[in-house]
C-alpha cells in the first residue's frame, strides 16, 4: 500500500552532510520496537502453550496420574453444554449494554466537559475518583448499596417514593445492576479518553462551524466526532476488551447468580477450573474466551475503521 | 503424711507449676529450629491462635508463621499450593474440601504421627474430648485428616421481645416455625424469618432440613456413590425450607448469604434466624449488633423424622508436600490438644471439645440457652456427614445448591429441582 | 476567553452553558456519592455503617483508620504497590512509547500483525492464564517476589500505552519533525527534542491509566503473591472476615489506597496542564 504522504520519511530529504536518507535504513523504528515487542512475546508465549496443550486435555486435579490427551473432546462438550451457552449469551449482553451506554454517556459528558470554563481540572479530579479506588472495595460497596434491606440506594429511591428494587437479589435484576455498576466505575475512562481528544480539536474548525450557523448538535456530529473517531476507536477497542474479561467485581457481586442469571464466560471459566477442578475443560473455555475476545477486536478494528497499516 | 513424700508431693507440684502447664511427656524441644507455615481464613480462631503462638515458639524453639487471608482468596491459594506440592504451607485449615484433599493424596492421614509417642502423648492429648459430630467431619474412609478446631451447628435465633409482645411461644417444630414466622412478617420492616438463600450458602443450611423429613443427601455415609436427595422427604424438607423464604423471607433472600442474614438481623431486621451457633458472638456484640441481649437461641425445630441440626468444623491439616512434618505435629498436638483448648477457645469463642462447653468460662460469658443448647445439638449423632463424603464437593455445592436455589426463587417445585439436579450429580460422581 | 461572538449571541449561549454546567453537577453528584458513601462509612461503627435508614448525623470516628495502619502488614502492602505501580508505569512508558512512535511513523513491515500481536496479550484473560503463570514464575523461582507482578502489569499496560499513544502520535503534525530534520536532528533527537513535549496530554493521559491499573490489579496480584508481596487491593481482603465484613476498616483501607494515586495524578496533571500551553499543535 503505497501512500504519498508529505513529509513521508521515503521522500527524498536529504540530511546536511548530503547522504540521502531515503536509501539509509532507518534504526529507530527497529531500536524503538524492539524492546516492547521480546517482553511481551517472552512473558505470553509459554503460557499461552500450556493454556492450549491443557486445553486438549482431561485432567481432574486430585488425580492427576489420570491426566490425559483427548484431543478436541473438551470443546465439542462445550458446544453442547448449556451452562457456556447461557454465559456466553450473559457475556454478549453485558459487553454490549455496557459499552453502548458508556460510549453515549462517555461523549455526553466529554463535550459538556470541554465547554465548560471553570472547574475542569476539578472536575476531571472527581471523574477519576471512581476509576481510582480498588476495584475490590466497590464491588464489597455495591453490594451493601444493593442490599434490599440495609442499602442506600433502595433507601434513596424510597425517599423518591419509588419501590424497593432487588437488584442483584434477583435473577431479572440481577445483570442489569451489574451493568450499572460497571457503567458507574468505567464511564469517566472514556470521558477522560474523549476529553483529551477534544482537546486536539483545532479551535478554527469549531469556530468555522458556529460562523456557519451549526447548532451544538451538529457541531458535535459533523466536526468533533469526526476528529474525535480514532481516539473514540481505541477507547472503545479497549473498553470492550476489558468487560469481556471483567471478573472479580462480578465474582464478589453475584458470584454469577442468582443460579447462573449473572454467569458470564469468565466466571464460568474460573468455576470450572478452581471450583470443580477440571483443568482441561476449564482452559478451553479460557481459550474460548480468549477467541471471543479477539473476534470483538478485529470487528472494532474493521467497523471502526482503526488504522492499524 | 510422712515427710518425705509431703516434699516430694511439694516438689512435683512446684515442678509442674513451672513446666508452663504441658504435662505431656514428649520432648517438646525435638524440632528445634525449624520454620512452619501455618494457612488459615481470617476467623476469631486465628486470631486468638496468633496471640498465644508466641507461646508455642518458647515452648519449643520453632519459628512459626501464621498467614491469614480471605475465605476465598484462602480456598485459592490453599489449592494451588496442596496441589502443586509446593509445599509453602505445612498446616492449612480445611473445611469440607477435606474429602478431595484426602482422596487427592494432598494431605496427610495424622494416625502414624499422633500414635508415634515420641510426638505426641495420647494422654495429654485426649482424644475422647471431642464432640463426635466434629471429629467426624475430619474422618475420610476410616482414617483421620484433620483436627477440628470450631464447632458449628444450626441454631435458632429469636428475638425474645418480638415473640413476647406478640405472645407466640418459641417454635419446637417447623410447622410451628412456619406459623410464627407468617405471623410476624412485616414486609418491609421486619422479616419472619432469615435463612440462608443463595445458591452454594442454602445447601449447607437446608440439609439438616432433609434429614429433619427423614431424607438422606447421598446413600451412603462413608463412601457414598449416588445422590438420594431427591427422595419424597427430601422434597418436602426443601420444600418447606422455601416456603419459608418465599412466604416470610426478606426481599431478595433467594441470594442470601450469611453476609446478608446475619447483617439482616444484627440490624432488627428479622425476627428469628437459623444459621451458625457461633453467630451469638456478634449478634451479641454492642459495637456491631442493635439486637444484643434481646436474643433467644433455642434448637433447631424438629420435622416428622426428629430434631436434626447440620454442623460444621474448621480443622487443621498437614500438607502432604510439608517439609516439617515432625514440627506439624507438634504443632497440631499443641494447638488442637486438652491442655491449650480452655485458652485458646476462650479466646476463640468457640472449640470443638466438650470440655469447653463444660467449663466456667462458658457459663459466665455465654448466654445459658445458648450453650445448653450447643452441647444438646452437637451430641446428637448425625445420620451422615455435614458434607457427603466425596471429592466432587463443589459440584454437590453447585448442583444440589442451585435446586435449592431454584425452589425458593419459585422456577420448579421441589421435588422436579431435586430430581434434576440428582441426576445431574449422578452423571458427574466418577 | 476572548472570542468574535456577537452580543446578539450572548443571551441564548449563557442559558446553553448554565444548562450544560447543571448536568455536568449532576452527574459529578452521581459518580462522587458512592465515594462520599464509603468515607462516611471509614468514620463509623460497625452498627452505625450499616443501620438504615442511614445516620447522617453520627459519632464520627478514627478507629478504623487507625486499625488499618497499625496492622503491621499494611506498610508491606503499600510499600509493594508502590514499587510495583511506579516500576511497572515507567517500564512500561519507556518501552511502550517509542514502540507507539516507531509504529506511528515509521512503515514496518507487518505492522498489522505486530499492532495485534500487542493486543493479543491485553486480550488474555486472566481467569484462564493465572494457573499457567504461576507455574512459569514459580519455575522461574519468582513466586512472591515484586518482579513477577511487576512483568505481568508491564505486559498489560505496553498494549495499551502503545495503541493509546499511537494515536496521539498520529495527530502531531509532521511538519515540527521536518523542521527539525532540516535544522539538523536526527530520528532520535526529532523524537525527543519535537515530538515528546508536544504529546505531553496524551503521555500523562497513558501514564495515568497505566498507574491506576498496576496500582488496582488484583487477580494476578494474588496468585503470584502469597506472604512477602503482596499489594494493598489484597490488602483491602484481610477485612473480610469468616464471621462479618468489617466495613469501616474495609473502607478506610480504600480509602488510604486511594491516597498515592491521587497524589500521582496532581503530579501529572501538571505535565498535563503544561502540554497543553505549549500550543504548537495548534499553530
Amino acid at each position: 500500500m503505497i501512500e504519498s504522504r508529505i513529509g513521508s520519511p521515503l521522500a527524498g530529504s536529504t540530511a546536511r552532510n548530503g547522504r540521502d536518507r531515503s536509501t539509509r535504513r532507518r534504526s529507530l523504528p527497529f531500536v524503538f520496537l524492539t524492546p516492547a515487542f521480546l517482553v511481551l512475546l517472552a512473558v505470553n508465549a509459554a503460557p499461552i502453550v500450556y493454556a492450549v496443550v491443557t486445553s486438549l486435555q482431561d485432567y481432574y486435579l486430585p488425580f492427576p496420574a489420570k491426566r490425559a490427551f483427548v484431543g478436541v473432546e473438551n470443546y465439542a462438550n462445550i458446544f453442547g453444554d448449556p451452562r457456556f451457552w447461557n454465559s456466553f449469551k450473559h457475556t454478549l449482553i453485558y459487553v454490549g449494554v455496557c459499552i453502548t451506554i458508556q460510549v453515549v454517556l462517555g461523549c455526553f459528558i466529554a463535550v459538556l466537559l470541554s465547554q465548560q470554563k471553570r472547574g475542569v481540572g476539578f472536575i476531571r479530579g472527581v471523574l477519576l475518583l471512581p476509576i481510582i479506588i480498588t476495584p475490590i472495595a466497590v464491588a464489597f460497596l455495591w453490594r451493601l448499596m444493593f442490599s434490599p434491606s440495609l442499602g442506600l440506594l433502595n433507601y434513596l429511591l424510597s425517599l423518591l417514593g419509588l419501590g424497593p428494587f432487588e437488584w442483584i437479589y434477583s435473577p431479572s435484576q440481577a445483570l442489569p445492576a451489574l451493568i450499572l455498576v460497571d457503567v458507574w466505575q468505567r464511564t469517566p475512562e472514556m470521558v477522560l479518553i474523549l476529553f483529551t481528544g477534544l482537546l486536539a480539536i483545532p479551535d478554527e474548525l469549531v469556530e468555522a462551524g458556529k460562523v456557519d450557523g451549526a447548532n451544538p448538535w451538529q457541531l458535535f456530529w459533523s466536526i468533533k466526532l469526526p476528529v474525535l473517531k480514532p481516539f473514540l476507536m481505541v477507547g472503545l477497542l479497549f473498553r470492550v476488551i476489558d468487560l469481556a474479561k471483567v471478573f472479580d467485581v462480578i465474582y464478589i457481586l453475584t458470584g454469577g447468580g442468582p443460579g447462573v442469571a449473572t454467569e458470564t464466560l469468565s466466571i464460568y471459566t474460573y468455576t470450572t477450573g478452581f471450583t470443580f477442578l477440571r483443568m482441561g475443560y476449564s482452559s478451553a473455555l479460557g481459550l474460548l474466551l480468549f477467541a471471543l475476545i479477539v473476534s470483538l477486536a478485529l470487528l472494532i478494528i474493521r467497523w471502526g475503521e482503526v488504522k492499524i497499516d | 503424711m510422712s515427710k518425705a513424700r509431703t516434699w516430694i508431693v511439694v516438689v512435683l507440684s512446684a515442678l509442674m507449676l513451672t513446666a508452663s502447664a504441658q504435662t505431656a511427656q514428649i520432648d517438646w524441644r525435638q524440632s528445634e529450629g525449624s520454620t512452619l507455615v501455618v494457612g488459615g481464613i481470617k476467623h476469631a480462631y486465628t486470631a486468638a491462635l496468633e496471640k498465644l503462638i508466641p507461646q508455642f515458639e518458647e515452648l519449643t524453639g520453632i519459628d512459626v508463621h501464621l498467614e491469614v487471608y480471605s475465605q476465598d482468596e484462602f480456598m485459592n491459594k490453599r489449592l494451588i499450593d496442596l496441589s502443586s506440592g509446593s509445599g509453602i504451607f505445612d498446616i492449612v485449615m480445611l473445611d469440607q474440601a477435606i474429602v478431595q484433599y484426602a482422596r487427592a493424596g494432598w494431605v496427610d492421614a495424622l494416625e502414624p504421627y499422633f500414635e508415634d509417642p515420641t510426638l505426641v502423648d495420647a494422654d495429654a492429648y485426649g482424644m475422647d474430648d471431642y464432640l463426635p459430630a466434629m471429629i467426624g467431619e475430619g474422618r475420610v474412609d476410616g482414617n483421620l485428616y484433620g483436627l477440628p478446631v470450631t464447632a458449628a451447628v444450626q441454631m435458632l435465633f429469636y428475638r425474645k421481645d418480638v415473640l413476647a409482645d406478640a405472645g407466640i411461644a418459641v417454635p419446637t417444630t417447623f410447622d410451628e416455625l412456619y406459623a410464627a414466622a407468617v405471623e410476624l412478617n412485616q414486609p418491609g420492616k421486619m422479616a419472619g424469618i432469615l435463612l440462608r438463600g443463595q445458591k452454594i450458602h442454602s445447601a449447607w443450611s437446608s440439609v439438616g432440613f432433609v434429614w429433619s423429613y427423614g431424607g438422606r443427601i447421598m446413600n451412603d455415609p462413608v463412601a457414598p456413590t449416588a445422590a438420594t436427595f431427591d427422595s419424597p422427604e427430601a422434597a418436602a424438607g426443601i420444600a418447606m425450607y422455601a416456603k419459608l423464604l418465599r412466604d416470610a423471607g426478606p426481599l431478595g433472600a433467594g441470594n442470601y448469604t450469611w453476609y446478608e442474614a446475619l447483617a439482616d438481623f444484627q440490624q432488627g431486621k428479622a425476627a428469628m434466624y437459623i444459621d451458625n451457633a457461633p453467630f451469638m458472638g456478634q449478634i451479641e456484640d454492642p459495637k456491631a449488633s442493635t439486637v444484643a441481649g434481646k436474643v433467644g437461641y433455642a434448637p433447631m425445630p424438629a420435622g416428622p423424622a426428629g430434631e436434626y441440626a447440620n454442623s460444621l468444623a474448621w480443622m487443621l491439616s498437614m500438607s502432604s508436600s510439608s517439609k516439617n512434618k515432625d514440627a506439624a505435629t507438634l504443632f497440631l498436638a499443641w494447638a488442637t490438644g486438652a491442655q491449650m483448648a480452655l485458652e485458646i477457645g476462650q479466646a476463640a469463642g468457640t472449640s470443638a471439645r466438650e470440655s469447653f462447653y463444660a467449663s466456667d468460662w462458658v457459663g459466665e460469658h455465654y448466654p445459658a440457652d445458648w450453650a445448653e443448647t450447643f452441647v444438646l445439638s452437637t451430641k446428637r449423632a448425625n445420620p451422615e456427614s455435614g458434607f457427603p463424603r466425596i471429592v466432587e464437593i463443589d459440584e454437590w455445592l453447585d448442583i444440589y445448591g442451585g435446586a435449592v436455589n431454584a425452589t425458593i426463587l419459585g422456577t420448579g417445585t421441589a421435588q422436579k429441582n431435586l430430581s434434576e439436579a440428582a441426576a445431574a450429580m449422578n452423571r458427574v460422581l466418577r | 476567553m476572548t472570542n468574535a461572538r456577537t452580543t446578539s449571541r450572548r443571551r441564548p449561549l449563557d442559558l446553553g452553558s448554565l444548562v450544560g454546567t447543571v448536568t455536568l453537577l449532576i452527574f459529578m453528584v452521581a459518580f462522587f456519592l458512592p465515594i462520599a458513601w464509603a468515607v462516611l462509612m471509614s468514620l463509623k461503627t460497625q452498627v452505625d455503617a450499616l443501620s438504615m435508614p442511614p445516620k447522617w448525623w453520627f459519632v464520627p470516628t478514627l478507629e478504623n483508620y487507625l486499625t488499618v495502619w497499625q496492622d503491621g502488614r499494611f506498610a508491606t502492602y503499600a510499600r509493594n504497590s508502590v514499587v510495583i505501580a511506579v516500576s511497572a508505569t515507567g517500564i512500561g512508558m519507556i518501552l511502550g512509547v517509542p514502540a507507539a512512535y516507531a509504529l506511528a511513523r515509521f512503515r514496518v513491515r507487518g505492522q498489522k500483525a505486530i499492532l495485534l500481536g500487542i493486543l493479543s496479550t491485553r486480550m488474555m484473560p486472566p481467569v484462564a492464564f493465572v494457573i499457567p503463570f504461576f507455574i512459569l514464575f514459580t519455575r522461574l523461582s519468582l513466586r512472591d517476589t515484586p518482579q513477577a507482578v511487576i512483568i505481568m502489569h508491564v505486559s498489560f499496560i505496553l498494549g495499551f500505552v502503545i495503541w493509546m499513544m499511537r494515536s496521539y502520535f498520529r495527530d502531531v503534525p509532521r511538519e515540527l519533525e521536518e523542521a527539525a530534520r532540516v535544522d539538523g536532528c536526527n530520528d532520535y533527537q526529532a523524537f525527543w527534542r519535537v515530538v515528546l513535549p508536544i504529546a505531553t496530554p496524551g503521555l500523562a493521559t497513558s501514564a495515568i491509566f497505566a498507574f491506576i491499573f498496576s496500582w488496582n490489579e488484583f487477580l494476578y496480584a494474588m496468585v503470584l503473591t502469597t506472604m512477602k508481596a503482596k499489594t494493598l487491593p489484597l490488602g483491602i481482603y484481610n477485612w473480610i472476615a469468616y464471621e462479618e465484613i468489617m466495613w469501616g476498616e474495609l473502607t478506610a483501607a480504600a480509602v488510604i489506597a486511594m491516597i498515592p494515586v491521587v497524589i500521582f495524578y496532581f503530579f501529572i496533571q501538571r505535565a498535563f496542564v503544561r502540554g497543553l500551553t505549549m500550543g504548537a499543535v495548534k499553530g
